[in-house]
């Protein structure tokens, strides 16, 4: 029952899993405050989306829900990204159009909402996506900060100061700890999968 | 602007200026292991339809920006992303090269390098739009062979069981960023 849960949440991850929005998702994790924003952007489009896709799936021809998802997810990462500016200028910058990019990259689920899939399902797995994905950005983006530049949230971390690995706030660097993170992921997945199936076996011979 | 100008535009935006792995912007980069000869039409058709979105789409960005509506600059790049997808699909519907399951990937792919081609080629003339949109799909085809290059000599044997699958390809997308990193 663990497992499952455990590779369901896995498996909701969308940066993980299908590869969307990866490079977005790079792109903003080397500032913890950018990681933060952009979590809390896509997150709220995600969970908008996928109420709309939800609502609209049953009305929508295959063909035309790309362009209706995307055009919907681009019309609210326009209106998140008016509404971060007004509240932040320095945020809004450091998230950029990358915000919106992730947005408009993770409107390729909804894609395969149909009218049959229930509406709580539908609202809890893009609920499940947005933690997953936030979880995500915010490590990623705390490891690169306060290693490649000595930083958290913008504050300087002095007794790092002398030990930054600047590479870690460049693209080869995002890539490094993506990998890294995605493999300890895997590696807890397999370890308590594989847990449960030796229990499950050893269930299995106490019952023989 | 002379052939030379161009050219420089042209090669700057596949090699140098890269959109992938240095600005970090791209959908679908794994592609890379459908296969060299999808690859290559995938990659040729995002080309095509990103400078033809980028064509449409550098006027009107230039009037919302002079009307102060800078924001909406995003949306109408995804809507002549998707109208030049739309365009080719329907032209190719007839024959038998027709985009199918591909569109949605195509046109995600397109209308985010129109979105970002619009904001690196400010002050440019459309010629130079049309090159620069048209690089910066090229150097995502370059980023996929490289990628897909990569990711065939890795022999998973040998990869530690926690790493295999997308640790060890983002792995690989780390090392070809690097090499890139240095032009």
């Amino acid at each position: 029952m663990e497992t499952n849960k455990l590779n369901r949440l896995a498996a909701s991850d969308p940066v993980l899993v299908l590869f969307l929005g990866i490079f977005p998702a790079i792109a903003v994790t080397d500032d913890v405050r950018a990681a933060l924003a952009a979590a809390g952007i896509t997150f709220l489009i995600l969970v908008l989306s996928s109420i709309f896709a939800a609502l609209l799936g049953r009305f929508l021809t295959a063909g035309s829900k790309v362009a209706v998802y995307m055009l919907l997810n681009t019309a609210l990462a326009v209106s998140a990204q008016i509404v971060l500016q007004a509240l932040s200028s320095e945020i809004h910058g450091m998230v950029g159009i990358y915000a919106a990019l992730l947005a408009i990259t993770l409107s390729i689920p909804n894609c395969f909402v149909d009218g049959k899939s229930s509406f709580a399902r539908v609202l809890l797995r893009a609920v499940l996506s947005g933690i997953c994905l936030a979880a995500l950005l915010c490590v990623s983006a705390a490891i690169r900060e306060v290693f490649g530049n000595a930083s958290f949230m913008g504050l300087k971390i002095d007794a790092l100061a002398g030990f930054k690995i600047s590479i870690l706030t460049k693209a080869p660097g995002g890539f490094g700890v993506l990998a890294v993170l995605s493999a300890v992921i895997c590696a807890i997945c397999n370890h308590v999968s594989s847990g449960s199936n030796a229990a499950r076996t050893a269930a299995k011979t106490e019952e023989v | 602007m002379s052939l030379k100008e161009l050219l420089f535009i042209l090669l700057a935006a596949a090699l140098a200026d890269h959109l992938l792995f240095t600005r970090f912007l791209s959908a679908v980069p794994m592609l890379g292991r459908t296969g060299t000869r999808k690859t290559i039409t995938f990659g040729l058709i995002v080309a095509g339809i990103t400078a033809l979105a980028s064509a449409v789409n550098h006027p009107i960005r230039n009037a919302l920006i002079s009307a102060d509506k800078a924001y909406f600059c995003a949306y109408a790049a995804v809507i002549a992303a998707l109208a030049a997808s739309f365009l080719v699909e329907f032209v190719l519907k007839d024959s038998q090269k027709s985009l199918g399951v591909y569109y949605p990937v195509t046109a995600l792919n397109a209308a985010f390098l129109t979105c970002v081609c619009g904001k690196y080629t400010e002050g440019f003339k459309i010629g130079g739009v049309l090159l620069r949109s048209f690089g910066g799909g090229l150097g995502l085809l370059l980023a996929m062979l490289a990628l897909g290059g990569v990711l065939d000599e890795i022999n998973e044997k040998y990869v530690p069981a926690a790493f295999r699958g997308l640790p060890v390809m983002l792995l690989a997308a780390s090392i070809v960023s690097m090499v890139l990193f240095a032009f």
